[in-house]
């Protein structure tokens, strides 16, 4: 009985790769290629075009969240500096 | 192609209506159905990899998380993944239920078979990783609703524009 292998699909990650959750935010990056890829496939006429603006999608999405985590730093960063 | 579509006086076809159930339950497979080939296996590839990559990253308790109900609605969308990984996490609620009590009342378990036990007991949890699947699963289902609303679109207005 091998109660400590990894069970893929059944166990977390974790448990086959221990410091994983160091880098969870990293696993939105395939998640945001996901959901860009079918929204612009509900979206475009041609599917010629679909990577290309999938891709724009994806740049828009990432520089808009960075300015989000930039600014709400700043204003935790504001607001424990001066409060 | 075929046309499952409908023209101004008559609705969409019965096979039309099919479509939107089926992409309910197949991701994909109403674009497929409609003729939308291209669309319809970008989309079956995408979602599946999506919620595979979820139940992957977060086990399968990844699936209804207990505290936050909300999550099950949308991967209950995803259709049939759902369906058969929802199967799997009972059962396997159900076995980690069973070595609990093993733990509690088999006093005859020797000591290494408890702490193996007890570890793995232990390790089905990590709840970081398991959010991130849980969305994973959850976004998957979201997109999937997408898509049987684009599909029952297309079936309803075949002459649709490109929409930005």
């Amino acid at each position: 009985m091998t109660l400590l292998a990894y069970r893929p699909f059944i166990d977390p990650l974790q448990v086959a790769f221990p410091h994983l959750s160091d880098y969870w935010m990293l696993f939105s990056l395939p998640l945001l290629i996901g959901i860009c890829l079918v929204y612009k496939g509900t979206k475009v006429a041609d599917l010629s075009h679909l990577i290309h603006d999938a891709a724009k999608m994806l740049i828009q999405i990432i520089v808009v969240m960075t300015l989000a985590a930039v600014a709400v730093y700043v204003v935790y960063w504001a607001m424990c500096t001066w409060a | 192609m075929p046309d499952h579509t409908s023209t101004s006086t008559d609705g969409p076809s019965a096979l039309g209506y099919a479509a939107v159930a089926l992409s309910w339950l197949i991701p994909g497979s109403g674009h497929l159905l409609i003729g939308q080939r291209g669309r319809g296996w970008l989309f079956l590839i995408t979602i599946h990899l999506l919620f595979g990559g979820g139940l992957l990253i977060g086990g399968i308790h990844a699936m209804n998380p207990p505290e936050q109900p909300i999550w099950s609605y949308t991967q209950l969308l995803a259709g049939w993944p759902t369906l058969l990984a929802n199967t799997i996490a009972r059962r396997q609620t159900e076995t980690e239920a069973e070595m609990r009590s093993q733990l509690s009342n088999n006093y005859q378990l020797t000591m290494v078979e408890r702490n193996a036990m007890t570890r793995q007991l232990n390790t089905m949890y990590a709840p970081q990783i398991q959010d991130v699947g849980t969305v994973y699963c959850g976004l998957a289902g979201m997109l999937n609703l997408l898509l049987v609303f684009d599909v029952l679109v297309r079936i309803s207005s075949p002459a649709r524009e490109d929409a930005p």
